[in-house]
């Protein structure tokens, strides 16, 4: 009876209540295409999250940082994203320019890369390195017009900001600061054995004539030696080596007393220019320099007891003469334009070599790491580093293609699950 | 057996599918939705935008071979949704448009009075006596259809059939004694 009444209510709607099927289905189809879209969309924004999330995860901010190097990568790696240098990342085995992003980076034993921050970007402004890899040194940006320097302990975070020095290329009235001393740009700098001084060319802000060697202590000193000559180096802790250009070189104590001078045995008809390229070793026993025959060049090294000649070697693959040159024991080493560190004098043996050479500006490893065992690359499970893996696209595809086909699978589980209960 | 080339044209036979199942359905479809919303216009509304869900999913609803559980099931959700969406919109006004009755006889004030009652309940009230009383559903299936608990539907009922009693207690005696169901 109940029904009847139902059917006897409702039996002339369909008459007036008269659907629009075609435009039901347009509307339908509309609405899935839609929702494919969405989805994929939705997917395919995941998986740049994942990926992107898995990429810049870097293990090295939660890792207590050892004492030093453990030796030189076979492979210096440039992740594909790359990262700000943690606070404490622990000793480092080099520092690397990259000319296709403008900017310096740090790299560790095993050629894992991180970006120095703050840096200037200009491209001769360049952070040092101590020989064990705990301290960096470098000019760093506060803001347009402004930079200080700052002493940075790799291993216990700890940074001695010198606001006193600036940014020699800041000296016209436009860039006006009242920061007393300035550095040049263009000249490396280069830390006393026991790390307690950073040595680099400057001097007072307001005589540029008289610009030599400027020492910064990680307590905060900053001293200017008048001597004129370019800065080659550390004989010992307190004998920094200079040498000019008429061949001689000569020792300075942090006071700036000339203590000892020897005369470099330079060939003859060669002129020597040590302003970027000339490196005490790490023992102080020895020091390569570039020299100049017309458009030949050529690195000689020399023993800085006595002067002598010890070796020369031709040398036009590589930048020795605007980058500075490496020691490995006895052996001078340089970068070549193949992006390799290559030991000269043992027909270029390559050392360690840089992933992207056409990226690579000037670079430097630190000793104590080149005297340790030469370690392989990050490996496959750090995945900021598979642009060194000529497969990495391939698992990045894969991993794509499970996450959506995994999405899709979820969303036709749901949507089983749902039918069967309804 | 497909014939030769069907699977090019597995789209447009999708579109005939669902063309001739809804041009089937559409009349059964359109007195349930003027039972779940007491009017002709919204009835109207109702019964486009459950074609066109289903259009949407007509593939996988075609698949498994129940798409009048799947428009049933859109219905009334989408009915009941329309009652909690509407604080958010404009009350509709219940009742102004209603069906022409062809056929005049000593039922009509009967119909008036039920269509008058069906009115003054709720969305989820209708939508029980709708499944109940005409699609025939028992309890359980009812329940399935709406999501919710069989005491849920249970409760529903009660009070559907407590107010159209107390709306119409003469004419609406089947109701409240269920005999329908």
């Amino acid at each position: 009876m109940t029904r009847e009444m139902l059917d006897d209510l409702l039996v002339d709607v369909p008459r007036q209540v008269v659907p629009d099927i075609d435009a039901a289905w347009r509307s339908g189809t509309r609405r899935r295409r839609r929702a494919y879209g969405v989805g994929t969309g939705v997917v395919l924004a995941l998986a740049l999250v994942v990926g992107v999330g898995v990429m810049t995860f870097d293990p090295k901010r939660s890792v207590q940082p050892a004492d030093g190097p453990d030796g030189y990568p076979r492979k210096v790696s440039r992740p594909i994203v790359l990262t700000r240098m943690p606070e404490r990342p622990g000793p480092m085995a080099g520092v690397l320019q990259l000319f296709g992003i403008g900017d310096w980076t740090v790299f560790d034993a095993r050629g894992r890369s991180w970006l120095v921050p703050g840096i200037s970007q200009l491209d001769d402004d360049q952070p040092m390195l101590s020989d064990d890899g705990r301290m960096l040194g470098y000019l760093r940006t506060v803001s347009e017009d402004r930079s200080e320097f700052v002493l940075w302990d790799l291993v216990s975070g700890e940074q001695t900001v010198v606001p006193e020095v600036g940014d020699g290329r800041l000296l016209d009235e436009a860039h006006l600061t009242d920061q007393p001393y300035s550095v040049d740009g263009q000249s490396p700098g280069l830390w006393s054995p026991d790390d307690q001084w950073l040595a680099t060319v400057g001097g007072p802000r307001d005589a540029k004539g008289e610009w030599g060697p400027l020492l910064m202590g990680v307590d905060g000193r900053v001293q200017h030696l008048p001597v004129r000559g370019w800065l080659v180096g550390w004989l010992a802790a307190d004998r920094l080596a200079v040498v000019r250009a008429n061949g001689e070189l000569i020792a300075v104590d942090p006071d700036g007393t000339i203590v000892d001078r020897v005369e470099l045995e330079v060939p003859a008809g060669r002129e020597i220019f040590g302003q970027w390229s000339g490196r005490v070793s790490a023992d102080g026993s020895r020091v390569a320099i570039v020299s100049e025959k017309g458009a030949q060049q050529e690195i000689s090294t020399f023993d800085t007891a006595t002067g002598g000649l010890l070796y020369t070697y031709p040398w036009s693959n590589g930048f020795a003469n605007s980058c500075l040159l490496g020691w490995q024991g006895d052996e001078v080493l340089a970068w070549n334009y193949e992006g390799s560190l290559v030991e000269i004098s043992s027909g270029e043996r390559v050392v360690t070599t840089y992933a992207f050479p056409g990226d690579l500006g000037c670079a430097v490893v630190a000793a104590e790491a080149l005297a340790g065992p030469v370690q392989e690359g990050p490996g496959i499970l750090e995945w900021r580093y598979w642009d060194v893996i000529w497969w990495w696209r391939w698992i990045l595809g894969a991993v794509v293609v499970l996450l959506v086909g995994g999405c899709v699978w979820f969303v036709r589980r749901t949507r089983r699950r749902l039918d069967h209960a309804t | 057996m497909d014939p030769p080339g069907a699977a090019l044209l597995c789209v447009d036979r999708g579109v005939e599918d669902f063309e001739q199942w809804a041009h089937a359905r559409s009349a059964a479809l359109a007195r349930s939705a003027y039972l779940l919303t007491g009017d002709l216009h919204l009835a109207e509304d109702l019964l486009q935008e459950t074609l066109t869900r289903v259009a949407q999913h007509w593939r996988r609803v075609r698949r498994q071979g129940a798409p009048d559980a799947y428009a049933r099931r859109v219905m009334h959700h989408l009915a009941i949704d329309s009652w909690r969406r509407r604080r958010s919109r404009p009350a509709e006004v219940l009742g102004a448009d209603t069906p022409e009755i062809s056929h005049v006889d000593a039922d009509a004030d009967r119909r008036v009075v039920l269509r008058d009652a069906l009115a003054r309940l709720t969305p989820r009230q209708r939508a029980v006596l709708s499944l109940r009383f005409y699609e025939d559903l028992t309890e359980a299936e009812t329940a399935a259809v709406l999501g919710c608990s069989v005491s849920t539907v249970k409760s529903t009922a009660r009070e559907a059939l407590a107010r159209l009693r107390a709306v119409a207690p003469d004419h609406l005696a089947a109701f409240a004694t269920g005999e329908g169901s």
